[in-house]
């Protein structure tokens, strides 16, 4: 490889990849492409190897979205695919942030929901935010252990940056936001209930879709309804209109794909997939 | 241009000569018979202005044939060249059909002696024993890596049967493959989910 970044800058641009129709010239399009991903991945080597190393795995993927979506109006490719690799490099530092803020510590998306409806029940019996004094009785509502209440109090209760879902009126919103401060304890568990039900309802409505259809309302659906990991973890075995790669998404960056990221990954605009998302709600309320 | 053809001759009887189809531009062949892909292909891509050396490996397993396959093979592909006024080498490797481990090895490091750097190779691996396309594929890995060396072409002469007979013959390139499997010993991923992930990535166009 060597470290010689300009060497592939020049094997990228002189490429002929994108002059190859990939249905007629199956056989040349597929080598140049390989050959292209290989090229990228040494130049983000050539530009610093010790910070792009570790995620080979998200450089193909990126890589792979750039060549599937460019076209010679956005210019030159090795700017096209720097720009895209510069936003995922972001986001992977925030996902680092917030390993380190949370200290290794393993917690689901449902616990960190939880105590902050139980944080809020207790101010708003009490006026006063839960104490030390407090956390074996939240620790046996949630069912899980007092030192893990006590480590989710230091760092759950603000909210994690870019957990966003688009609202029915395509507003951008946070996931807390949804969540009702009022509830009671003994409401969470019946919600659980209706929430089954629901969910049961939208799976009907879902296996009735065009087979062409289903990948992006599941997407879409994960995103919007699947927040809390918890019931995605048990129930996605059961359920077909659950997104096995948005659920991995949200686990691991512990943020939610917006409608633009899922637009993007279907090569479609967004309101493409908006229209193909109000059939699918039209039809649930039919239901 | 350099280029080096490598092809594996069989050890059978004859060869018989077949009309190769291709529905991929990339993969351009002649609509007369040919005994050997390669030489339908070159048939359609050979320049004058090009330079070939041609490697032919063929197992001596103690029968005749494979010498006559041979001459056979530089008839056709001699045939070619001429018609496009190019230059052209031919080297044979044979080695003994045996099954003593280290023959395979050698025979990579004997070929890897006939690539000169910054060669442009095609190989065509339709015919010869079964070890023969791993062999290839390693000296190619090795050529690529070591000797700046460009892998064009691996193509194959896939025949469909019935009956017994071939009734119809395509050709296929594996390059493809070749530089996926590149790209996957190239690129560091310590997660196994997530390498097969990556894989996946790869193979979804």
């Amino acid at each position: 490889m060597g470290n010689n970044k300009e060497k592939y800058e020049k094997l990228i641009d002189a490429s002929i990849l994108f002059s190859l129709d990939p249905e007629k010239e199956s056989s040349e399009y597929r080598k140049e492409r390989e050959k292209m991903i290989e090229y990228l991945y040494f130049y983000l080597m050539c530009v610093n190897k010790k910070k792009n190393e570790p995620y080979g795995m998200e450089i193909v993927e990126v890589a792979n979205r750039c060549i599937k979506n460019y076209n010679s109006g956005s210019g030159r490719f090795l700017n096209y695919f720097s720009a895209a690799w510069a936003k995922e490099s972001q986001h992977i530092s925030g996902d680092i942030a917030i390993e380190n803020k949370y200290r290794g510590l393993k917690f689901t998306y449902q616990e960190e929901r939880n105590l902050k409806k139980y944080f809020d029940y207790f101010k708003k019996k009490r006026s006063s935010v839960p104490g030390e004094e407090d956390y074996p009785q939240i620790a046996e509502f949630m069912g899980i252990s007092v030192d893990k209440v006590r480590r989710l109090s230091e760092v759950a209760i603000v909210t994690v940056t870019g957990e966003y879902v688009h609202n029915s009126e395509e507003e951008e919103v946070s996931v807390f936001d949804s969540v009702d401060s009022g509830t009671s304890i003994e409401d969470v568990f019946s919600e659980e209930e209706l929430y089954v039900e629901r969910l049961d309802k939208i799976e009907r409505t879902f296996c009735s879709l065009q087979e062409r259809q289903k990948p992006i309302v599941s997407d879409l659906l994960t995103a919007r309804i699947g927040l809390d990991i918890s019931i995605i973890e048990k129930q996605s075995k059961s359920y077909s209109f659950i997104s096995k790669d948005i659920a991995d998404i949200i686990k691991r960056k512990r943020k939610v794909p917006s409608q633009r990221d899922i637009a993007d990954k279907y090569n479609k605009n967004e309101s493409s997939i908006s229209r193909t998302m109000k059939e699918f709600e039209a039809k649930l309320k039919k239901q | 241009m350099k280029r080096l053809i490598i092809c594996s001759v069989p050890m059978k009887k004859e060869v018989e000569k077949t009309v190769y189809a291709s529905d991929d531009l990339s993969l351009p062949v002649s609509d007369m018979p040919y005994m050997y892909p390669i030489n339908s292909f070159l048939s359609q891509k050979a320049e004058g202005s090009d330079e070939y050396k041609v490697l032919l490996l063929a197992k001596n397993d103690g029968n005749p044939y494979y010498e006559k396959n041979a001459e056979d093979f530089k008839k056709e592909l001699g045939g070619v060249f001429a018609s496009v006024g190019a230059k052209a080498e031919f080297v044979m490797i044979d080695t003994d059909f045996s099954k003593e481990k280290e023959i395979p090895e050698q025979l990579m490091g004997r070929i890897v002696d006939e690539i000169e750097v910054g060669d442009h190779i095609m190989a065509d691996i339709t015919y010869g024993p079964k070890e023969l396309p791993i062999v290839i594929f390693s000296a190619l890995g090795f050529a690529e890596k070591f000797l700046e060396c460009d892998i064009d072409n691996i193509v194959y002469g896939k025949a469909d049967f019935e009956e017994g007979k071939v009734v119809r013959t395509e050709i296929w390139d594996m390059s493809p493959l070749y530089y996926l499997s590149s790209v996957t010993n190239t690129i560091r991923c310590d997660d196994p989910e997530k390498a097969r992930k990556m894989l996946k990535s790869l193979l979804s166009i």
